[in-house]
């Protein structure tokens, strides 16, 4: 120790001594650490920068569905989902294609309301955080500052919602809920908007689906689902021609193609002929991408009587090719359409109707078409009839009137008492509940707000009911050729719906007429049947009618726990086809980045580190052969070889360290200086250019370790001189 | 014989180029402790390679008999010494007046001075002893210089002290007057001579200037060349008989 001692004390003792020259090498290798010390804290800053915002905004996590899905996800998935270890939040998604919109005012009336795109906000949404709030309780709403502005409200004022459903075609009828402002969002969101609890808005999602909502009060149709047509087609006492015919063309909302049809197309389509030489008129109305509800047979009569022309309109639907499983056992593939006797519009009540109806006579059957049911498939079927929608040629549409007249209902639910709060389960509120969409009622809470019945339904606007009996609705009637295979009696018909395959029980009968390969069956349940179709519904026997399918949520929205597990999870949601939206394309460019800006610094650092480690090696090596004489004294006096070896290794220590520090204060220094300049790019805590202290360790390891290696050379050389070269240099 | 710090006995060493050589004999040489010796010859003699050999830094290509006497240790046979048992005589034992003072540029003159001692270990018990031989020697208020700040006299007088610091049992000298004039090489000589017997050091004094140590020295040592065939040249080294004398002062 005593001889290590010494030999720092004279290493340094010389380092001073020659202090111009140590100064000169202490720049020289500043030079090279400063610059690479520069550059890699500009790497780091950058990609530790672009990384923590990725980090800090949830939505570089977020993974959810590219497209609503076919088969919803239970409750017990978002339990599953929401323990695994790599999934920090996962909830339903409500909020997409702002289908969540909610009125909001200051007072229950409608008056200076906001319509408002609601977002659900859940405990554990890694958003609401930057947001700013906690996700609100029951009975709660966090609002923008700009809403609250425009309400006239504070922070802890009770608001009220108002959900409206309807709409279109269909009349709109309004929801109450109030609630108590528990934060406001002042500067992130600038636009108008709310967060509420998720039970809330799965509230307004059910009560826009018609179906009953009793923890908020909202009514709503109990059980069945209501039926949805393909088209209309209207028909009018006299043919119609010039201006009448362009007014009429005036299209309803919803129904966007209207086209006149010919006697020919007619009798084809509905078996209808006219008792007339003169043909009436007869139009068709579709909706591009949608199905009719019921409620727009009555607003296209209104529409049409509002400009002189009475009507009948009847509710088609495309054949739906299903299999008849009789009681035998023997399954048989036959297209359902709808029959035009199961139903009689109520406007054939009014003279005007009844004589539209009077102009035609049921020929059944006539023109109906079925080349090829047995050998189709449901399938291949339905695909056929998608493709032929989108067409303009000839559809394959059978027609049959709605009955029409004033059932058991109709005098509960829509007279004086207005309308019901739990309609009956043969009910189909669909119908019973439409209202004329400029007279819409408000609902609150309790109860249905009071409705003017009259407003609810004018005679003018020509409400429907259902006609039919429950004990006809619960068991489903089909009429097939008297010359079918099938026999009568019970059987039950399979149809490959959304939801899955529908198997519904039927009582058969056969009649003259129908024609082959077909099977009648009323209008309401034929468009219930389109409709389970294209909506998760079943069919259930208990409560013997068609049902929504009681999954909540066909979309979710989760985020990972960190970068790293967005791109297996959303590879797992794709293996299991689904296939999703994420931000793994954003983490993975980040990582790349980061990737060859490493690449990139390792190069210039082992090229400036090559060049200074020459640089070095020399230098300690002049060194040493300017000290031979004074290595060859301290020999000769009696110091260890191997102290004579360390001395230019201590030196190189010494200077390495030195020369880091030296670079550290001019790394810290320009990266002050480019912090201040792009400042102002910076959000709080980030920094463009900065090392974090283990990189700094490891750079002072590499300088040392480097001038210690450089030194080797030295080393070696000063230990190979002989004390005797002191005596002969004197 | 129990006084000699070397003993030496047909010592030879042999240094041959591709169509010369040198080969170095001592037939006998010792010094008994306290005495001063001098090596004299011309240029080329071999005297620095006996100073060497005797210094410990250069080791012979054979010897009949070699030993030095180390303190407490008794005789060591240098023939079979190990390398850092030489360094350590060195460090201990030995001190050295160099031609110029050998002194180092980067060190202070006393941090000079005191480094043998430094070396050796026990530095504390040599300030006093610091100031002693530099108060004789007359260069105590040059200490905290740099030893490039003085005079050729005064590096000469820090090497001196330098070689004494640590009580050495030899001091090795290799012309230590020659950059000096002719009255500062005599005084310093004196002062050398007068400070080596005082502290009971023996001194080897490799000097090509016979007049100077010839009043001061013990004894003298002196070197026989002849050219041999093969161009190989010996040089003999061979004690001289004291014919010496004394120049008038």
């Amino acid at each position: 120790m005593r001889f290590f001692n010494s030999t720092i004390h004279l290493a340094i003792r010389d380092l001073w001594h020659e202090r111009v020259l140590t100064a000169c090498l202490l720049l020289s290798v500043s030079a090279i650490i400063a610059p690479l010390l520069l550059l890699f804290g500009l790497k780091n800053g950058i990609v530790d920068t672009m990384r923590g915002r990725l980090l800090s905004d949830p939505s570089s996590r977020e993974i959810y569905p590219r497209d609503i899905q076919g088969t919803p996800f239970p409750d017990k998935w978002f339990t599953e989902t929401m323990d695994r270890p790599e999934v920090e939040f996962v909830g339903p998604r409500l909020d997409v294609a702002g289908d969540l919109t909610v009125r909001f005012s200051r007072l229950p009336s409608e008056s200076n309301s906001y319509a408002t795109n609601c977002q659900v906000a859940s405990v554990g949404d890694p958003r609401l955080p930057l947001l700013g709030f906690e996700a609100p309780d029951d009975g709660q709403v966090v609002l923008t500052l700009s809403l609250a502005e425009k309400l006239g409200i504070q922070n802890g004022d009770a608001v009220t919602a108002l959900v409206d459903r309807g709409g279109l075609s269909s009349p709109v009828e309004t929801a109450l809920a109030k609630l108590v402002v528990c934060a406001i969002v002042t500067e992130t969101v600038p636009a108008d908007r709310a967060w509420l609890p998720l039970s809330f808005l799965v509230g307004v999602r059910d009560f826009r689906e018609y179906l009953p909502v009793p923890e908020f009060g909202w009514p709503g149709t109990k059980d069945e689902v209501g039926p949805r047509y393909d088209s209309l087609l209207t028909l009018v006492s006299r043919t119609l021609a010039g201006k009448e015919l362009m007014e009429v063309s005036l299209k309803p909302p919803g129904l966007s193609d209207a086209r006149v049809i010919d006697s020919d197309e007619l009798f084809r389509l509905t078996g209808l002929v006219s008792r007339r030489e003169s043909t009436p008129s007869a139009i068709m109305w579709r909706p591009i991408g949608n199905l009719v509800p019921p409620t727009a047979i009555g607003d296209l009569e209104k529409r049409l009587g509002e400009i002189g022309i009475h009507s009948v309109v009847l509710p088609l639907i495309e054949p739906i090719p299903v299999k008849i499983k009789c009681a035998s056992g023997v399954i048989t593939a036959l297209n359902l359409i709808v029959s035009n006797e199961s139903g009689a519009s109520e406007s054939l009540q009014t003279p005007e109707a009844a004589e539209v109806d009077a102009l035609f006579s049921r020929e059944w059957p006539g023109g109906i078409f079925s080349k090829d049911a047995e050998s189709l498939d449901a399938e291949s079927r339905l695909a056929r009839e998608r493709e032929e929608n989108s067409s303009t040629s000839q559809p394959l549409i059978r027609a049959t009137p709605v009955e029409t007249e004033p059932g058991p209902n109709l005098a509960s639910t829509g007279g004086e008492t207005g309308l019901s709060k739990s309609p009956s389960p043969t009910n189909l509120p669909d119908i019973t509940e439409s209202r004329p969409t400029s007279e819409a009622p408000l609902l609150n809470a309790e109860q249905m707000l009071p409705s003017n019945p009259s407003k609810v339904a004018p005679e003018s606007a020509g409400r429907r009911r259902l006609q039919t009996e429950p004990a006809a609705l619960n068991r489903i009637a089909i009429e097939i050729a008297d010359s079918s295979t099938v026999s009568e009696g019970e059987a039950r018909i399979l149809i490959n719906g959304m939801a899955g395959l529908l198997d519904v029980p039927v009582l058969v009968t056969k009649k003259k007429g129908v024609p082959e390969g077909s099977a009648l069956v009323e209008a309401i349940r034929g468009g219930q049947i389109r409709r389970a179709l294209v909506e998760s519904i079943v069919y259930e026997d208990d409560h013997g009618g068609f049902h929504r399918k009681q999954d909540k949520f066909r979309d979710f929205r989760l985020f990972a726990a960190r970068l790293e597990d967005v791109a297996p999870l959303a590879r797992e949601f794709e293996e299991m086809g689904i296939p999703v939206h994420h931000g793994s394309d954003r983490i993975a460019q980040i990582l790349e980045l980061d990737t060859n800006l490493t690449r990139l610094f390792w190069i210039i650092a082992s090229a400036s580190a090559g060049a200074g480690f020459f640089g070095l090696v020399a230098s300690f090596f002049a060194a040493v052969e300017r000290k031979r004489r004074d290595l060859g004294i301290l020999q000769l006096l009696g110091m260890p070889k191997l102290y004579i070896f360390v001395f230019p290794m201590l030196q190189s220590a010494f200077l390495s360290f030195c020369a880091f520090a030296l670079a550290f204060f001019l790394f810290k220094t320009f990266a002050d200086l480019i912090n201040t300049q792009f400042g102002s790019e910076l959000r709080a805590g980030e920094t463009f250019c900065k090392i974090q202290r283990a990189h700094a360790l490891n750079v002072l390891k590499a300088t040392m370790g480097f001038g210690l290696v450089a030194s080797l050379v030295a080393a070696v050389r000063s230990s190979r001189i002989q004390p005797s070269e002191a005596l002969r240099a004197e | 014989m129990e006084d000699d710090a070397y003993t030496i006995r047909n010592l030879w060493i042999e240094r041959r180029q591709s169509d010369s050589g040198f080969r170095l004999e001592v037939p006998e040489f010792r010094i008994k402790r306290g005495e001063f010796v001098a090596i004299v010859g011309s240029t080329g003699c071999g005297k620095s390679t006996l100073l060497d050999i005797l210094g410990l830094v250069l080791r012979p290509d054979g010897a009949a008999q070699f030993e030095f006497a180390c303190p407490r240790k008794g005789l060591r046979d240098v023939l079979r010494m190990p390398a850092w048992e030489m360094t350590r005589i060195r460090r201990e034992s030995l001190g050295y007046v160099l031609q110029s003072g050998g002194l180092l540029a980067f060190l202070s003159v006393g941090e000079n001075i005191l480094l043998p001692a430094k070396l050796k270990g026990g530095i504390s018990d040599k300030r006093r002893r610091l100031r002693d031989l530099t108060t004789r020697l007359g260069i105590s208020d040059q200490l905290s210089k740099s030893p490039q700040f003085l005079s050729g006299g005064q590096r000469q007088r820090a090497s001196i002290a330098r070689a004494l610091i640590h009580d050495p049992v030899i001091v090795l000298a290799d012309e230590p007057t020659a950059a000096v004039d002719r009255l500062t090489a005599e005084k310093i000589a004196d002062q050398f001579k007068e400070l080596a017997a005082s502290t009971g050091a023996s001194v080897i004094m490799v000097t090509h200037d016979t007049t100077l140590v010839a009043p001061i020295c013990d004894r003298a040592y002196s070197f026989e060349i002849r050219r041999e065939v093969g161009g190989l040249v010996v040089s003999r080294c061979h004690e001289l008989v004291k014919t010496v004398t004394a120049p008038s002062k």
